[in-house]
């Protein structure tokens, strides 16, 4: 299984969340465990916001390869674009970051990682790794 | 067999179209070629704990916002972007 990381859930761990901590330790050595550009874009956003130098060095050499590095291509943007117009089309808006997550997890047949429920306006599973697992959850 | 500086060469010879068609190989390749087992949560864990020293709990909780901060343009009844 392909799990993709929203910027939430590398929060999380960023932040020892413990059952998020729990819950990567089950699947770090059977589960693929993914990031992709936009999320990447986020959280060093954040980490560009407060922190100094040695700090997103730590992030660049030792967390962010700790995760699969999953670029989107060109045909996860024009699906990104038809999810937007979809979601428009039924009344909501959501980011075009998550949007671009959706996109790629929808083409991997992945599991974003995420607390957002923004996701549910969208043809793609979610779990929420802040939580104990469910009945509903892949593994 | 070519070398890599072959195909770099080979790739100006290329049109669009053939170039878009490459493009998209690599992409498929690349997903064929997803690797589990990256992950190693004590070594994570421990850069976490280097990060977090000489910050407090409310600067942390700043980047926090600032990574998860969510730019959605407000649309008006008309379906257009409120100016």
């Amino acid at each position: 299984m392909i799990y993709l990381f929203d910027t939430n859930a590398v929060a999380d761990l960023m932040s020892a969340h413990p059952t998020m901590l729990a819950r990567v330790r089950k699947h770090q050595q059977q589960h693929v465990l993914g990031l992709c550009q936009p999320v990447d874009y986020e959280v060093w956003r954040g980490l560009r916001w407060r922190t100094a130098a040695s700090q997103q060095q730590l992030y660049t050499n030792r967390i962010k390869p700790q995760f699969e590095w999953i670029p989107l291509t060109d045909a996860d943007w024009r699906q990104a674009a038809q999810f937007w117009a979809q979601a428009r089309t039924a009344g909501k808006q959501l980011s075009d970051v998550d949007l671009l997550l959706a996109a790629l997890a929808f083409r991997l047949n992945a599991v974003i990682v995420t607390n957002d429920d923004d996701f549910d306006a969208l043809p793609v599973r979610r779990e929420n790794w802040r939580q104990a697992p469910t009945d509903d959850d892949e593994s | 067999m070519l070398n890599l500086q072959e195909v770099k060469e080979a790739i100006d010879y290329l049109s669009p179209e053939e170039r878009a068609e490459l493009r998209a190989y690599l992409d498929e390749r690349e997903t064929i070629t997803l690797r589990a087992g990256t992950m190693n949560i004590d070594a994570l864990l421990e850069a976490v704990r280097e990060m977090h020293e000489g910050l407090t709990e409310s600067e942390w909780d700043e980047i926090v916002q600032a990574m998860n901060e969510e730019y959605i343009e407000p649309v008006d009844d008309d379906g257009f972007p409120r100016l």
